[in-house]
């Protein structure tokens, strides 16, 4: 990969933040015992994680690297970095510790870990340590930028990454044509990281010119020429090219998120299929695979391997979802159909209740709601469920036909 | 049309103390003597472009430094205007002259800087040795 090969083995190396550059170099060279540790804030791609390794190489420290994809409890920081505390002296190493992408110490999965960290910076005054984080909000930002010294760091310039990818594109002996390396400056937003992926994939391929180099081709468009391509390397370059991604559930899954993910336009193409049960099985379960590994990418924040999903889902589906098409609705017509159709009545049940009895609609579906069900249920076998029904429903100014509306959608009809 | 250029100094019509109070809490400084303005290093460029744009009601447009001749990287006429955010890139670019000089050229510039800080910074730490402070 191009990205590792020509990752700068020298802080002078980098291109663009040269100030943040001069920052960081003078942070570590006139480093003592008790210094603050060095926070670097910026967006992915502009060199952070390089700058920490350029700096352990330049002066002669062992770089002891703890990134998102570590489990940072408590327990589990105090067993990784005090030890190294500890034993920083012993042998006479020279140790940097560097804690990459610290914004995304998360409450679940890295429980304790804010508190402990904070306390470990305080133990860490002998050994200096380089934090690194992509965002600048939130609680744990908040704290870490409190006890740290920060540096920014912003998007690289186009023209200075024009001035990389050209010195990358001469010492490989590949050439680009002029509007090619514009456009991949320009679409990698600043980032060196995604500017050289792309332009590897561009030379590795062999893309036209004139070819659109854009990810934007949108989720239907790309989703019906996955289930129309010939081969799998085009099936794997649709799903590459389209507008959506891959969203992780439990940073929240609201509808816009839904619109734009990849793996819930096939699983939403799939069951609108009229395809046999067994077909039908076959690609629900491969994507279910793919959902679990997604959702471990995700939690363990290895993003390097998101790379290898489409490829994945590709291969697991192919040739059981060829001459489907895309269908964006998530659930199939019969069935949402009943079910907008059930909620639409107990939504009129509840606005009735609420007005009646003065109450929030929230309130009647959680503390009413229950025993309506009940009554039903209780009454239905005796033979004067049909005038205990019209009671309840004068009662609470219902219509009998909401109370069949109700008792149906319960299944006690 | 009014063009700001990031760590340079640059005069302003009065703006009153309301907007001058705002600009100076973005990140811009300004010198009593010469009664100039100047960006701040890592200063919040965005949002002094808005309270600016909010309160001279005309166009403004920000102009970048060249990393190695200090003069202006010439944003206006680069191939990346329309393209490039110059409140949310690094606030140092390249000019069309300075270019020519190729990757080499652009580190080669860089190298005495950093020298120039590892000797700043050895001395620092032997006025520290000096005045008895830990070291490692």
């Amino acid at each position: 990969m191009w990205v590792e090969r020509y990752r700068p083995k020298s802080i002078v190396e980098m291109v663009g933040n040269e100030d943040a550059r001069l920052e960081a170099y003078r942070w570590l060279v006139g480093w003592r015992q008790g210094d603050r540790p060095l926070l670097l804030i910026g967006p992915p791609g502009t060199g952070k994680t390089t700058i920490a390794k350029a700096l352990a190489d330049e002066f002669g420290y062992e770089l002891f690297e703890l990134n998102a994809s570590d489990e940072r409890t408590k327990e589990r920081l105090e067993h990784l970095i005090k030890p190294l505390l500890e034993n920083a002296n012993i042998y006479g190493r020279r140790i940097l510790l560097f804690l990459d992408e610290v914004d995304g110490l998360h409450g679940t999965y890295d429980r304790g870990g804010l508190s402990a960290l904070l306390s470990l910076l305080k133990d860490a005054s002998n050994i200096p340590v380089i934090m690194a984080a992509n965002s600048d909000s939130g609680e744990v930002m908040k704290e870490l930028r409190k006890v740290s010294k920060v540096v920014r760091m912003k998007g690289i310039p186009p023209r200075l990454l024009l001035l990389y990818l050209e010195h990358v594109l001469e010492s490989e002996g590949k050439s680009m044509s002029i509007g090619d390396r514009l456009r991949v400056v320009v679409e990698c937003n600043g980032d060196v990281r995604s500017m050289l992926n792309m332009a590897q994939s561009l030379v590795g391929m062999g893309v036209s010119g004139m070819e659109p180099i854009s990810y934007s081709t949108p989720i239907d468009a790309a989703i019906n020429s996955f289930f129309a391509a010939g081969n799998m390397e085009e099936a794997v370059y649709a799903l590459s090219r389209c507008e959506g991604f891959y969203t992780d559930p439990l940073f929240g899954y609201d509808s816009e998120k839904r619109r734009v993910d990849k793996l819930v336009a096939l699983y939403s193409s799939i069951i609108n299929a009229s395809i046999d049960n067994d077909r039908m099985v076959r690609l629900l379960e491969a994507l279910s695979y793919a959902d679990i590994l997604i959702a471990r990418m995700n939690r363990l924040r290895i993003w390097s391997m998101l790379k290898y999903i489409d490829r994945i889902i590709t291969y697991s589906i192919f040739n059981d979802s060829r001459g489907l098409s895309y269908s964006q609705y998530d659930m199939p017509y019969n069935l949402s159909s009943k079910a907008f159709n059930e909620g639409r009545v107990l939504r009129m049940i509840v606005d009735a209740i609420a007005s009646r009895l003065h109450e929030s609609r929230h309130n009647v579906v959680a503390y009413y709601m229950p025993y309506i069900p009940l009554i039903l249920g209780r009454k239905s076998n005796s033979s004067s469920s049909s005038s205990t029904a019209v009671r309840i429903g004068e009662g609470y100014s219902i219509t009998m036909d909401e109370l069949e509306g109700i008792a149906k959608s319960l299944a006690l009809g | 049309m009014i063009r700001l250029s990031i760590n340079k100094d640059f005069t302003l019509p009065m703006l009153g103390k309301d907007v001058f109070v705002r600009l100076m809490r973005s990140g811009v400084e300004y010198d009593k003597v010469s009664r100039r303005f100047r960006i701040k290093e890592g200063a919040d460029v965005a949002s002094i472009l808005a309270i600016l744009k909010e309160a001279v009601r005309e166009e403004i447009s920000i102009e970048l430094p060249c990393m190695i001749c200090g003069n202006d990287a010439g944003c206006s006429e680069c191939e990346f205007s329309s393209n490039c955010d110059r409140t949310s890139v690094a606030s140092r670019c390249i000019c069309k002259q300075c270019i020519k000089g190729g990757y080499y050229g652009y580190i080669e510039h860089l190298i005495p800087l950093f020298n120039a800080v590892k000797s700043e910074g050895g001395e620092v730490k032997q006025e520290r040795r000096r005045k008895g402070g830990r070291e490692r």
